[in-house]
């Protein structure tokens, strides 16, 4: 029995399940006319008058949802020290709710529809590692994830918009036009399929899929998507003679970003540009990261993959360094514990995505306050 | 004991008659469903105060839709970089969030009239019948005024008239003929259900079915009948030409005899933002709409001649000695708006402000605010001053949607198109520039039919600008595509310097200004370059989200 030594416990998990989903209100399947309010009432005569309509369309048909669940795990530890643990996770909604888009000429709201056909299959791995070396005790734990999503069935209705739903791609990817760099010249603008307003060089030039001699909304695809893929975890801590060090580092490997707006796009709304923006196309800087500076065009405002960039990173979420006085020290001064330490959140970022803007938000118009980098000092005394 | 028994083998017969299924499928009981509703006349009454709730769309920073469409036409501008001010400019595509939300408003309007036609005639037996026709004859007038719209705007649109399910909605496109053919059937159907009365502005009247039909007959070159809808509501409906051109955009416009029908507020219930984006910065306005220099100048001078011929005009003076309705529509430099003087020139540091007495000088906003009016000049029409300060974005002030002035305008041209130049058409243009506070002198008999038509092309422009039918005259009249591409121009030197134009600019016979001939035009601010596709502007694209709902429709040409 030597094995038993390396091994010291080993488990195989297996589960199925199935579970219902009803939370969209009370009365799907009937239709109800919505009596008063903001989009009913009007005013005769001076005086507030209340109306009534008929605003959404019923489902008679309506059904749970349900999504269904296998989980294949593996655990075991080895040595008394390695804990490892695998799990494969197949997951399929099925008949999702959603209020699919309907004629907009039937005139009413559309209803809860059980639509949609969702698949995820992932997998999360975890490995925890404790030892100890002479006087140094040491931890690594480390976590990896990754999840593939996929709409299986989505009624044929291809919703439309800057992040989109469609059948054989995740759930909100992005949708619009292909990016291929930047015209270089008038007669490049000229040669190519008509585009969005005074196209000029140094506008983005985007792909004619159809190849119809003009760039609308039948040469938008999906071109990414926001989903993180293999995001990852890692947490190292050791400690010798009364010095101790933890450091916490956590990161996507694949995932692609969207900026638009204000976030990355020079007059955006007549607005202003931005020290970036100095790298913009001219006829001496054709490898320009910006197109050219343009006021009030919307050619280089559409959503398209120019402005998609790799939000793959890894960061240095945080780092304690401290020292625990010995005991023998305290005694004289009368202190059960005395510890100092120094510790620093957000320390260090690598990434490809926008300078100074944080991947851990990867789709924005830039309009929110970006993760601060903070130091703390302390002093933990026990009396 | 037996009798129990016996009660509860009773009871799987009952289980059997009614199926568990029904029993448990319970309609709510705390409001109506669709299928109980129309159980009486109030509840009538309340559906069809639901379609009127429509008119209350606004489109850009609460902008009352219909006035909107001019901020795309050549009397106006959106300063907001977004989806009309993209229309303007000839980029719009499948995805304009202006012109897909009069598409998704629209149908959800005809939405609630098809629900009313459709399940409440069987209370035509149960309530005074008159009133019955009254009220779906409102809402019916209403049908057919959100069809204008989508017609003149998209071309052939579904021509939806009943409620229809889900399995039916893949609905192809009507001819718009079809769909104007339907228009003016219903208003020749609804008119003896309506109520003739010059006072009521709030409820559509017979004279509102009249003025609606008189503008999509004259806006589909149904001449015969524009000319005849015109000419009975001229004669039979007792409207009469306001003496006070102003007074019809302001508060009490609602007892003017000109209006016949306007979009009410009220405080408290709905307000709209109009005065915010038309006002100054110093009148607590954003200046968010702007007029270009080529409605300033399409204005004539008072001896009835445009500014390039006119021996009374200035061009150092130039709002002197000009048609009124110039300053009733427009604020010019130099002139009064609310409190202050408005001049956006950089160089008048100070400005009188007239709330103080006698008035002081005060700091110019204007000069040094980026974001003052970037032509220099602002709108006047249908901001009344009282307004200001607390209601500047919340303005309780009616809009009109009709008033008598478009419909004589409207008989002038059709009967112009029919070549029929009788002193009717003379005294329908005649009454309108003559009227006291305008008191331009008359047209004078024995133009040709050439001339006359440009007579009345420049006289709607003058008299009816900034009330949503600049931007569908350019289209009928096929001249967008002329008028609109180019620069659009604020005044010189809005920036440095002030000053004006050296020189008039050419004025064409329908009032429409060319710079090339001016000497320092070059000085001119320049807001944006616009486009327009003639081979696809002249209508709007379909939502794409649309033809991916209803395959049956085919988009508009080069979307």
């Amino acid at each position: 029995m030597e094995g038993v030594d390396v091994v010291d416990q080993l488990k195989l998990r297996a589960s199925w399940g199935q579970l219902g989903n009803q939370n969209i209100g009370l009365y799907p399947y009937a239709s109800f006319m919505v009596i008063g309010g903001d989009g009913q009432d009007y005013v005769f005569n001076n005086a507030h008058s209340p109306g009534a309509a008929l605003n959404s369309m019923a489902n008679s048909d309506i059904r749970w949802e349900t999504s269904e669940s296998t989980d294949v795990g593996l655990e075991f530890n080895l040595w008394g020290k390695l804990d490892v643990s695998f799990d494969y996770y197949y997951r399929l909604t099925k008949d999702i709710l959603l209020p699919l888009n309907i004629p907009l000429t039937l005139g009413l709201g559309a209803p809860y529809q059980n639509a949609g056909t969702v698949e995820n299959r992932g997998y999360d791995i975890m490995v925890n590692y404790r030892n100890r070396v002479g006087e140094v005790n040491y931890g690594v734990m480390v976590n990896f994830s990754d999840v593939k999503n996929n709409i299986v069935d989505m009624k044929g209705i291809e919703n439309t918009g800057r992040t989109v739903n469609r059948e054989g791609s995740p759930i909100g990817s992005f949708f619009g036009y292909v990016a291929d760099g930047l015209f270089q010249s008038q007669e490049e603008v000229d040669a190519h399929a008509t585009q969005f307003g005074n196209v000029g060089p140094g506008d983005i030039k985007y792909r004619d899929l159809n190849d119809d001699g003009m760039i609308n909304d039948q040469d938008q695809t999906v071109f990414g998507s926001p989903i993180p893929r293999y995001t990852f975890g890692a947490r190292l801590n050791a400690d010798y003679k009364g010095i101790d060090i933890s450091l916490f580092l956590q990161g996507v490997g694949k995932a692609d970003g969207y900026l638009y707006a204000q976030g990355v796009m020079p007059f955006f709304l007549g607005g202003t540009v931005q020290q970036q923006h100095k790298d913009r196309w001219t006829p001496d800087n054709r490898e320009a990261s910006y197109p050219r500076l343009a006021w009030n065009q919307t050619n280089n405002e559409q959503t398209s993959s120019f402005w998609m960039k790799n939000a793959a990173y890894l960061r240095l979420q945080n780092l304690q360094i401290g020292y625990t006085f010995p005991r023998s020290m305290l005694e004289s001064i009368k202190l059960q514990n005395l510890r100092i330490y120094v510790s620093g959140r957000n320390l260090l970022t690598f990434d490809n995505f926008y300078e100074g803007y944080d991947p851990e938000a990867p789709v924005s118009n830039g309009g929110w306050y970006p993760q601060m980098t903070t130091y703390t000092m302390g002093l933990n005394v026990n009396f | 004991m037996k009798r129990l028994i016996k009660i509860f083998s009773l009871i799987p017969l009952f289980l059997l008659t009614a199926s568990c299924q029904e029993y448990l499928d319970r309609a709510p009981l705390d409001v109506p469903s669709d299928d109980t509703f129309f159980a009486n006349e109030t509840e009538l009454e309340m559906a069809v105060t639901g379609v009127y709730n429509r008119l209350w769309f606004n489109t850009t920073e609460g902008m009352p839709y219909m006035f909107s469409f001019d901020f795309a036409s050549d009397d106006g501008w959106d300063r907001n970089g977004g989806a009309l001010q993209a229309l303007g400019r000839g980029e719009q595509n499948s995805d304009n969030a202006y012109t897909n939300s009069f598409w998704s408003h629209f149908y959800r309007a005809i939405g609630r009239v098809n629900f009313i036609v459709s399940g409440s005639p069987h209370l035509a037996d149960q309530m005074d019948s008159e009133k019955y026709n009254r009220l779906v004859g409102e809402a019916r007038f209403l049908r057919a005024y959100f069809y204008a719209y989508l017609a003149e705007l998209y071309g052939d649109v579904p021509l939806i008239i009943d409620i229809i399910p889900l399995s039916e909605s893949q609905t192809p496109r009507t001819p718009k003929a079809e769909v104007v053919d339907f228009i003016l059937a219903e208003l020749d159907e609804i008119a003896g259900h309506l109520p003739s009365d010059v006072a009521t502005k709030d409820r559509i009247t017979r004279g509102a079915a009249l003025a609606l039909k008189s503008r999509v007959a004259l806006w589909n070159e149904r001449w015969d009948e524009a000319a005849s809808a015109s000419k009975t509501l001229m004669d039979e409906e007792g409207y009469e030409i306001d003496e006070d051109y102003a007074g019809l955009f302001l508060f009490g416009s609602e007892d003017s005899p000109e209006i016949i029908l306007q979009v009410q507020y009220l405080r408290g219930v709905q307000t709209h933002n109009l005065p915010r984006n038309y006002l100054s910065r110093m009148a607590l306005g954003h200046s968010n709409k702007k007029p270009p220099q080529d409605m300033v100048d399409t204005y004539d001078c008072i001896d009835g001649l445009p500014i390039d011929e006119s021996p009374l005009f200035d061009p150092q003076s130039p709002f002197e000695n000009r048609d009124p309705r110039l300053e009733y529509t427009l604020v010019v430099p130099g002139s009064r708006l609310i409190n202050h003087i408005f001049d956006t020139n950089p160089e008048v540091e100070q400005v009188l402000d007239f709330s103080q007495d006698p008035p002081v000088l005060v700091e110019n906003i204007e000069a040094d605010h980026a974001y003052a009016s970037f032509t220099g000049y602002l709108y006047r029409k249908h901001v009344d001053p009282a307004n200001y300060p607390t209601d500047v974005s919340a303005s309780e002030q009616n809009l009109n949607l009709f008033r008598l002035a478009e419909i004589l305008l409207n008989y002038a041209e059709a009967k112009v198109e029919l070549n029929e130049l009788d002193n009717t058409v003379y005294d329908a243009i005649n009454a309108i520039r003559t009227r006291p506070s305008v008191n331009m002198p008359p047209i004078l008999p024995g133009k040709s039919q050439e001339e006359l038509r440009n007579v009345v092309r420049k006289e709607r422009r003058h008299e009816m600008g900034m009330e949503g039918l600049r931007y569908f005259d350019i289209r009928r009249w096929r001249i967008a595509h002329e008028v609109i591409p180019g620069p659009l121009r604020g005044r010189v030197n809005r920036y440095s310097g002030g000053g004006w134009l050296n020189e008039p600019p050419a004025i064409d016979e329908i009032g429409t200004p060319s710079y090339d001939n001016v000497s320092n035009a070059n000085q001119m601010v320049v807001i944006e370059t616009r486009n327009f596709d003639p081979e696809r502007d002249y209508l709007w694209p379909i939502p794409r989200i649309e033809l991916e709902t209803n395959t049956a429709l085919i988009q508009n040409p080069n979307y």
